[in-house]
């Protein structure tokens, strides 16, 4: 009783368009049949409790429009056809030399004996159908309005209990060969669509790894800000521009309290696998907010605790629930989980003023 | 079955135990219920002549016991068996003795490494090498231990080097014992060490020779690194190798130059890195070297075991050596002296155009990393071939090699002096990297196969094609089939003349490592470690 009032409170919380928009996801569109939100619905598709955070607006109408447009490999449909004749699509789950295993468009898990099939293949589109002739213009706006709510609950300020571990000072896991494929540098810096004229701030630079390709993307008429709180670390990053004839960037020694950055001046300010370092979160990310211009944006780049067999200590990573405990309560607004990242927590959050 | 009786006789005859000596290391095949050393015989065939298992009665293999090793690491090893004992490493630094009729564990004995290692790939070991009643083993903290095959109890330590050094070094192969010494192999080429392979005395544990991979002054070929990119070289010796006792060489390979990706700072051929070197015994004096891939910028180790053999090429007969390169081609050489006869792409390859008469491979610009990642190289980062055991049968002449078709992405990045200094993220990797997401490529450009090469050709006779590029070696037996594992755990048994699979099994996890086959009162057995679980197959 008291969950259904709760729904009912939360229902009357939603403005009509979005209630217009859950009517659509949960009735007309059948979108449950495939899709979860909150672990209520279908196991086909992703869940999409998230979905606000891990797409843009953008993205989602064209998911709904034209599903096949960008589509991660694991969404492939998979074909069989079995001996007798009989056609099956789904999602490949696992296959061997022998035997195949997939979702049927049930949401059922099978397995089928490669010798009692046909054929088999996978085919670059999604199952999911497209809504662009059979929801109206109207309906669309109103289930992209919908979605757009779905941003998963605001964690509550957790007391942290997480150690914290102290700067690192070695070079070598700054510059192990696979350091791109974890990462993936460009990719990410695309998805944060940088332009030229943006001033950028780079907190725990390191060895300059992201510094010069964010320098590259406001260049030339924007410049990156490096901080760290070793000197040793910014005489490499100099080392590192220089090499690669970097000009727009300023290296700024910063303290485990402050990272000394001037207010109202950032559109962007990226901290990639140094936040679970910072000696004193609270105060840092209170100069963060100050730093940011109204429209800025603060990125973080975290190893994920939740992956296995991430090749990182333990104390050099966090969970998603670590990072949005601390920092959406620190007056920060999730707006996007970069979730293309193989082994990292990809965070990107706008000042609430 | 005439056969198999001859087999059982010899084998009877044979079964004599411990100690294991030399002349019994070197005729191995002549006791095929026994599986003496790392590749079975000092050729490397990795052929087993017993003929108990056939392509007639393979259909009816089943499973006899397991052993358990619960680990979380890659299970590389290949037991050695003695007459009704088996001997295998679990990771990390563990041996077990087995009674190899139910698979009961007989004794223990482990090897405590420091928390943190240097190894590369995980804290694996691949194996064990016997002499007398000493088994012998490479640590990852970089010692050789030598126990004692009846009791388990250790007889001696030896300190191959300080394995913080560099960038950190570790042994995870197998020794190969030759005559009265054991030779070892040492890895770290991406961690910047100097590479060489040493020799000790089996009784003592006394130190007798090493030879560095990487010339040192005043050596021939010393000029062939840039500045002192030659101190941080690399061309690491951690695989096992091969030995002609006629020749008295040994045949070892080694690994990749360092940095993998950037060669910016070590320009010229960096000898001898990606090559297989014939080193004298006694001496470990180097006889010939020859370089498969020069100035490598792939991670292309030439790693791979060195499989010796005779017959018949150009209208003569000649001591041989096939060698299926991680960097996409098989060789045919001449292990006398060298000689360069033939090479020939078993894998999908895009960075040869040709060979000159000496064997140094034209390279096609454009494969190089680049800082953005070039994804249009083949084979991938792992290779064509790897570390893992191809196999020569005597009876259908053709070597069997568990290919790797595959694309990835090689990726130059600025390189820093190697250090061990205190650690940020940990470079020790217990288990695979699980990804959650990661660019993946179409299954069309990412599988395996199972080929068999003419030997003197190159040419594959046939092909049996599966899922995924794997881990996992092969082994040819007298019963005219080809044991194997995959990465999804199919173990399988292909016909050795047509490829054709005739039994499998469905092991469910990944097989890192390659089959053996031995005696059990009486009976043929096939081992082979599938996910952390050596599972031993046989008829009723």
């Amino acid at each position: 009783m008291r969950v259904v009032l709760l729904a009912l409170f939360a229902a009357l919380l939603l403005l009509p368009a979005e209630r217009e928009g859950q009517a659509i996801f949960e009735g007309k569109g059948k979108c449950l049949t495939c899709h979860s939100i909150n672990q209520k619905g279908g196991g086909l598709g992703p869940d999409l409790g998230m979905v606000a955070v891990t797409r843009t607006p953008h993205a989602l109408r064209l998911a709904l429009t034209d599903p096949n447009s960008e589509i991660y490999p694991e969404y492939f449909t998979l074909v069989l056809t079995t001996r007798r004749g009989e056609r099956i699509e789904g999602i490949a789950l696992n296959e061997d030399d022998l035997s195949i295993q997939l979702r049927d468009r049930s949401g059922a898990p099978r397995s089928f004996l490669k010798s009692d099939l046909r054929e088999w293949h996978r085919e670059e589109r999604s199952l999911m159908p497209s809504y662009a002739s059979t929801l109206s213009p109207t309906e669309l706006d109103n289930l992209l309005t919908y979605l757009a709510t779905l941003r998963g609950a605001v964690p509550p300020r957790a007391s942290r209990t997480r150690e914290i571990a102290r700067v690192s000072e070695t070079l070598g896991w700054l510059t192990r060969a696979d350091r791109d494929a974890d990462e993936r540098p460009e990719t990410l810096l695309d998805a944060l669509a940088l332009t030229n004229g943006m001033t950028v701030a780079d907190i725990g630079a390191g060895l300059g790894y992201h510094t010069w390709r964010l320098a590259r993307r406001v260049a030339p008429s924007g410049k990156v800000v490096a901080v760290d709180v070793q000197q040793a670390m910014l005489d490499q990053v100099a080392a590192e521009l220089k090499r690669r004839g970097t000009a727009n960037v300023e290296l700024v020694l910063g303290t485990q309290h402050d990272p000394r950055l001037p207010a109202a001046s950032f559109d962007l300010i990226f901290v990639a696998n140094s936040y679970h370092e910072f000696a004193d979160p609270p105060a840092m990310l209170a100069a963060i907010h100050r730093a940011l211009r109204p429209n800025g944006r603060l990125v973080i780049i975290e190893y994920a605790k939740e992956a296995r067999g991430v090749p990182v200590s333990q104390l050099h990573k966090m969970s998603l629930e670590d990072l949005r405990s601390e920092i959406e309560p620190a007056g920060f607004r999730l707006e996007r989980i970069l979730d293309f990242l193989p082994i990292h927590h990809g965070l990107i959050l706008s000042p609430i003023r | 079955m005439k056969r198999a009786l001859t087999f059982l006789t010899a084998v009877s005859l044979c079964a004599q135990g411990l100690p294991v000596t030399y002349e019994r290391i070197r005729n191995a095949a002549r006791e095929p219920g026994n599986w003496l050393t790392y590749s079975a015989t000092y050729d490397s065939w990795r052929f087993s002549p017993l003929n108990q298992i056939t392509t007639a009665n393979v259909g009816r293999l089943r499973v006899k016991w397991l052993f358990q090793a619960r680990s979380e690491e890659k299970f590389e090893t290949t037991p050695l068996v003695v007459d009704g004992i088996m001997y295998l490493t679990r990771p990390e630094n563990d041996i077990y003795a087995l009674d190899a009729v139910t698979g009961r564990t007989l004794w223990t004995y482990s090897h405590r490494n420091p928390e943190r290692t240097f190894n590369c790939c995980g804290k694996v070991n691949r194996g064990l090498a016997i002499l007398g009643g000493k088994l012998f083993m490479n640590t990852l903290d970089m010692h050789v231990v030598a126990v004692d095959a009846k009791s388990g109890r250790e007889l001696w330590k030896t300190k191959m080097f300080d394995y913080t050094a560099a960038g950190g070094y570790a042994a995870s192969g197998a020794p190969l014992v030759v005559k009265d010494k054991v030779i070892v192999g040492m890895a770290g080429g991406e961690r910047g060490v100097s590479g060489f392979l040493d020799a000790y005395d089996a009784e003592t544990g006394k130190h007798i020779w090493r030879f560095h991979t990487i010339p040192q002054p005043g050596e021939p070929n010393f000029g062939t690194w840039a500045g002192d990119s030659w101190k941080t070289g690399g061309a690491a010796t951690w695989n096992n190798g091969s030995y002609d006792p006629e020749l008295n060489l040994v045949y070892w390979g080694t690994s990749n130059p360092w940095p993998d990706y950037n060669g910016d700072f070590r320009k010229g051929d960096n000898l001898y890195s990606c090559s297989v070197l014939a080193l004298d015994a006694d001496s470990g004096k180097l006889k010939w070297y020859y370089q498969f891939t020069p100035h490598d910028l792939h991670d292309w180790d030439a790693t791979q075991i060195p499989v010796l053999f005779n017959d018949v090429y150009a209208g003569k007969q000649r001591k041989l050596m096939a060698w299926p390169n991680r960097n996409g081609f098989y060789y045919l050489l001449d292990r006398v002296t060298g000689e360069f006869l033939k090479a020939k792409a078993f894998v999908r390859q895009t960075w040869v155009k040709g060979f000159d008469s000496k064997g140094r491979p034209e390279v096609i610009p454009g494969n190089e990393p680049t800082e953005e990642g070039n994804d249009k190289v083949f084979p991938g980062v792992d290779g064509a071939a790897n570390w893992m055991s191809p196999s020569y049968s005597p009876l259908t002449k053709l070597l069997y090699v568990f290919a790797r078709e595959e694309r990835r992405i090689f990726t130059k990045n600025a390189v820093r002096h190697p250090t061990t200094a205190a650690d940020e993220g940990d470079f020790n990797r217990a288990g695979p990297t699980v990804r959650r997401r990661t660019p993946r490529f179409a299954p069309e450009e990412s599988w395996g196969k199972v080929s068999a090469i003419d030997p003197l050709t190159g040419d594959a006779k046939w092909e049996h094609k599966v899922v995924s590029p794997p881990w996992g070696g092969v082994m040819a037996t007298a019963g005219g089939l080809v044991f194997g594992g995959t990465l999804e755990g199919v173990v399988f048994a292909l016909d050795a003349r047509t490829g054709r699979r005739l039994w499998h099994f469905m092991g469910n996890d990944r097989v890192y490592s390659a089959p053996i086959s031995f005696l059990a009162n009486g009976k043929q057995l096939v081992s082979l470690p599938v996910g952390d679980v050596l599972i031993t197959f046989g008829l009723d």
